[in-house]
């Protein structure tokens, strides 16, 4: 009987197996894997994944987390890209933010996306923290934590509590402090201009219409023509539309469902941390990678606008599987993802960024793919199909 | 010095190897070189069949050949994990039907050999220990087969198991603890 660990080697290595392996299979097995890999590329081409298929391996991934984490980690983004943006004031203007100013809880949905095709988060803030609901994340608890700067994602289903880390955030606290923040300080902007646009009717409500513009972006807000209160607020840029609807204030929440702590007995898990002060081309250029090789099955997707983000956690999961990643690299992936999104969403370049990959394969050097003038550039950046990048003058950029 | 910058120059082709290996079937070719006896030997060291261990290294390699386009490893490193843990996987697939299981046993038993000992190691009762073995769950018998047949090292098992490299060393501790409680019980039933 062997006693430990080095008598069990020494035990094994006194066997005599013959693993001497065999010239004819090697060759033929060769072979043979080349062909099915030489199949593989044409079918790929022509694959679609049945929605039901699609839906089973969502349910049963043990990972829908991992991708559904840095979704909501962009959807942090979403809130602070939106806040972000400048709002105007008048007499009836001032009324309508009174609330915002007073309140010290809020209730709202963030919308993104056209309408029909809108994906719906919502969000309860307290102080601040805010539990937010995602789609596909039926049953998930997500809390984000401002002053702590983390993300808390509890499965109650599986007793895992999954911690994300959200590095380099601007000091910020909540949605209630930002725009009350706002608007004090914009109040004292002499350049501003609303525009009443009168009544309009939404959800059966009877409300008067603000519009602010400012440089690109445009923002409607919505009012409760009888209380003033503000119903909805809209967003809108080149790249993307963001609307907060239903929005309440001063909401009596319990406070046992913002708590930071994990349940006891949960398995915890800390997947490290996106940073939001780094912001670069070739992280960026890494997520486009991953989108094309692991999610979209070798091609470019159709958009990278926030609303195919969102809405990416299953086809993600699913392309994970496909890549027969461990846990650790599936969670090392999705934060690379996670990471190179910063840059399009804080995109800190000269007017707008244009995506063109619909139909793109990887690899694809001919075709470029995304493009955007680097501040205090003259030339632009041009990312192609190989996901190279070059400098490019204004008159050669692609139509 | 030299040694060293041609292992690194080598690995830096390796590297590259594997995502040229996405789209090129000369590259696929070259990793598939650089694996298949890797792979082959952990078949035959898990299943005790040439055979049969010729079964399963082809499902291993026409696996790698419809996933390699989607394989998000970068590195040969990351490549040789993925195609172990394909490996392990077919190979446990393929013993949990009870009917292979009586046939691994048998052919086992008659295809390996021990020598004599000539140091203070125990003697070693092959039929008996491989029974053994098969009895312990399956993924305990891939950590068996890839540390004690292998010789891989804790940090590499733990990255094909995708497990922590201190729960692998308690799961081996565990594990050889049950070895013996087995062999024990053998050797209490045979006297």
């Amino acid at each position: 009987m062997f006693k430990n660990e080095a008598d069990f080697e020494k035990l094994v290595s006194r066997l005599h197996i013959d693993a001497e392996p065999n010239a004819a299979h090697r060759d033929n097995l060769r072979r043979q894997m080349l062909s099915v890999f030489n199949e593989t590329a044409q079918q790929s081409q022509k694959t679609t994944t049945p929605f039901g298929v699609l839906r089973r391996t969502i349910m049963k991934s043990t990972f829908t987390k991992i991708a559904a984490v840095v979704a909501v980690v962009t959807a942090v983004l979403i809130g602070l890209n939106f806040l972000g943006s400048p709002l105007g004031t008048t007499p009836t203007f001032a009324q309508v933010v009174q609330p915002i100013l007073n309140a010290r809880t809020a209730s709202l949905d963030i919308l993104i996306g056209e309408q029909g095709s809108q994906t719906v988060i919502h969000d309860e803030v307290m102080g601040p923290r805010i539990r937010r609901t995602v789609p596909g994340m039926k049953g998930e608890a997500i809390i984000i934590d401002f002053e702590q700067q983390k993300i808390l994602t509890i499965d109650h289903s599986k007793k895992t509590a999954v911690y994300v880390g959200l590095r380099g955030l601007p000091d910020l606290k909540n949605y209630v402090e930002m725009l009350r923040d706002l608007i004090t300080r914009l109040q004292s902007k002499p350049d501003f201009q609303a525009e009443n646009r009168g009544a309009q009717e939404i959800q059966g409500r009877d409300c008067l219409v603000f519009v602010v513009s400012a440089g690109n972006e445009t923002i409607t807000i919505w009012a409760d023509a009888k209380t003033a209160l503000p119903v909805r607020i809209e967003q809108k840029t080149p790249n993307m539309l963001i609307a907060c609807d239903n929005l309440q204030f001063d909401v009596a929440f319990d406070e046992s469902l913002f708590s930071m702590e994990a349940p006891a007995g949960y398995v915890v898990q800390d997947v490290g941390g996106i940073d939001f002060s780094k912001s670069s081309e070739s992280a960026f250029i890494e997520t486009l990678r991953i989108w094309a090789e692991i999610i979209e099955e070798g091609q470019f997707p159709d958009s990278i606008n926030l609303e195919n983000v969102v809405k990416i956690g299953p086809k993600f999961d699913q392309g994970m599987k496909r890549a027969g990643l461990t846990d650790q690299q599936q969670t090392e992936v999705a934060m690379r993802w996670g990471q190179g999104l910063v840059f399009i969403r804080f995109f800190k370049g000269q007017g707008q960024w244009h995506y063109a990959g619909q139909g793109v394969k990887l690899g694809d050097g001919s075709k470029p793919i995304f493009w955007y003038q680097p501040k205090d550039s003259q030339t632009w950046r041009v990312i192609y199909g190989d996901l190279s990048a070059k400098d490019v003058a204004p008159e050669n950029l692609p139509q | 010095m030299v040694g060293a910058m041609a292992k690194l120059v080598e690995q830096a082709e390796d590297d590259g190897l594997v995502l040229r290996a996405h789209t090129q079937a000369d590259a696929l070719g070259r990793l598939y070189e650089l694996y298949y006896e890797r792979v082959f030997r952990f078949c035959v060291h898990r299943l005790f069949n040439k055979e049969i261990a010729e079964d399963v290294t082809s499902g291993v390699f026409l696996e790698v050949a419809r996933g390699i386009r989607r394989f998000a490893g970068r590195t040969e490193q990351d490549f040789g994990n993925w195609v172990y843990a394909i490996a392990a996987n077919q190979a446990n697939a393929y013993i949990r039907k009870t009917s292979r299981r009586k046939k691994l046993l048998a052919e086992a038993a008659g295809s390996v050999r021990a020598c004599h000992s000539t140091d203070d190691a125990p003697e070693l009762d092959w039929p008996v220990l491989y029974a053994a073995i098969l009895r312990l769950k399956p993924k305990h018998q891939t950590i068996v087969t890839l540390r004690f047949f292998e010789n891989l090292s804790y940090e590499q098992i733990a990255q094909i198991l995708n497990v922590k490299d201190a729960t692998l060393r308690v799961t081996v501790h565990r594990i050889l603890e049950k070895l013996r409680s087995y062999l024990r019980t053998a050797k209490d039933t045979e006297a």
